[in-house]
């Protein structure tokens, strides 16, 4: 069926263009790579069954995004909270795999646990809006906050992260 | 740009995806690139009068339990999740299996898993005609793929992981055989006579993979045995023409002996020339 193989398409294309990218912001938020790949895979199930039930969604990016963090949100709640300097003792879990994968890669090993001593919300905004590339707005409504509020919380979490990385 | 910002962006962006991960993630989600999705399957397998039950269920199980359902793993047949367990899960399980021989482990496995269910069901006196039924078609189709896994392996000429994959499943069979007969002997006859007829299914997969197995040993020694005569064949051929080089060689090396005599006596004669020579020389100085 046409209508079939467009979702097949529309779906590989999404998957393709996102899933590297959901899954990084669920590692920043999470920690855990385990965790990460769970959670972007329950997305990616979501969007597949809703896509073949014939939702149709006027910016997958956003609604990608927005899955990605009710399901971290989700986990929060589900788990016993983890304090960020717990989440940074047990030192990310950066357990390295196979086909080249980065975490070999001392420097990525200090970047990761340099995040790890951001607060939450500024690592968020900062792995948002500097490493995957979203825009002020489309941060916004991802959180659901004003872009006023967002570009002051991106502006401080740049402070922190340059202390950080100075000291 | 910030220096330190850009070293950090371009660090951070290598947390990501690794092939392999990518791949089995994607397979989990929609199956095989033919199979059209996952979803339409299930909604294929299930009764009609029930779909809308269990696509929700289905849809809850997804959305709680992360990625694929768990929650279905204990189901038993006859129960709404029992499909998504044997359809999906598994599905899935055995579709992700890397080659023939993981795909075979993964088919005993699941082989066991029906017989364990045959025993639970007895036990709460609920294997009836009905799930007997159920039972009996998952492992015709367990023993199905099985067949076909194996298949592969002899076209691959691994007899013995065929051999080993066979072992495998005949200790499974009859461990669970024996706890199922137990169970016959000491239960009401209508139970008794489903979990014999269970039995009896399970016997029949067993001979016929067995079948298979010895087939395919037989196929392989065979093929040894042939290529071990081949072999002191091309050994025999190979001393032969060996023997025949050494006489080959003998009567070269006595040529080569005449050819060496010879030379000698050309020197010789030759120095006798000079010799003659250089006195003829010193003949005419003086």
């Amino acid at each position: 069926m046409s209508n079939e193989k467009e979702h097949n398409k529309q779906f590989l294309d999404l998957y393709g263009k996102h899933s590297d990218e959901l899954f990084r912001y669920c590692f920043f938020k999470t920690g855990s790579r385990d965790q990460s790949l769970e959670i972007v895979q329950e997305v990616f199930m979501k969007t597949w069954i809703g896509m073949e039930k014939g939702t149709v969604m006027d910016n997958p990016k956003a609604f990608l995004y927005a899955a990605t963090r009710n399901a971290v949100t989700d986990w929060y709640r589900k788990k016993k909270p983890v304090s960020l300097d717990e989440m940074h003792e047990a030192g990310f879990d950066t357990s390295k795999e196979e086909e080249g994968n980065s975490f070999d890669n001392l420097e990525a090993e200090r970047i990761i646990s340099m995040a790890s001593k951001l607060e939450e919300k500024y690592r968020e905004v900062i792995i948002l809006r500097f490493v995957n590339d979203l825009s002020v707005n489309e941060i916004a409504q991802m959180l659901g906050e004003k872009e006023n509020n967002v570009s002051v919380r991106i502006h401080r979490a740049l402070e922190k992260l340059r202390k950080l990385y100075i000291k | 740009m910030k220096n330190w910002l850009n070293k950090f962006i371009h660090e951070a962006r290598e947390v990501r995806l690794t092939a392999r991960e990518k791949r089995a993630m994607l397979s989990a989600i929609i199956g095989p690139a033919r199979i059209p999705s996952p979803y339409s399957f299930f909604l294929a397998v299930v009764e009609h009068r029930h779909r809308l039950a269990v696509a929700a269920m289905f849809a809850a199980v997804v959305i709680t339990s992360g990625g694929t359902s768990f929650a279905a793993s204990g189901a038993l047949p006859g129960e709404a999740l029992y499909s998504i367990k044997v359809n999906i899960n598994e599905e899935i399980q055995s579709f992700v299996a890397p080659n023939p021989t993981a795909k075979a482990k993964v088919e005993v496995s699941r082989t066991e898993k029906r017989l364990e269910e045959a025993e639970s069901l007895s036990k709460s006196g609920k294997l009836n005609a009905k799930t007997q039924a159920i039972i009996e078609t998952n492992l015709e189709r367990h023993s199905n793929t099985l067949k076909a896994s194996i298949a592969t392996l002899a076209d691959e000429e691994a007899a013995a992981t065929v051999k080993e994959v066979i072992s495998g499943l005949n200790s499974t069979i009859e461990v669970r055989e024996a706890v199922l007969s137990d169970l016959a002997s000491s239960s009401a006859s209508s139970t008794g006579g489903h979990l014999d007829a269970v039995i009896e299914k399970v016997n029949k997969v067993k001979k016929e993979i067995d079948d298979i197995g010895k087939d395919v040993e037989d196929k392989d020694q065979k093929k040894k045995d042939g290529e071990k005569k081949q072999k002191e064949k091309e050994e025999n051929d190979k001393k032969d023409s060996e023997e025949k080089n050494d006489e080959e060689k003998d009567e070269e090396d006595e040529s080569k002996e005449d050819v060496a005599t010879s030379s000698v006596s050309i020197i010789f004669t030759t120095t006798t020339t000079v010799v003659t020579g250089t006195a003829t020389l010193s003949d005419i100085i003086d």
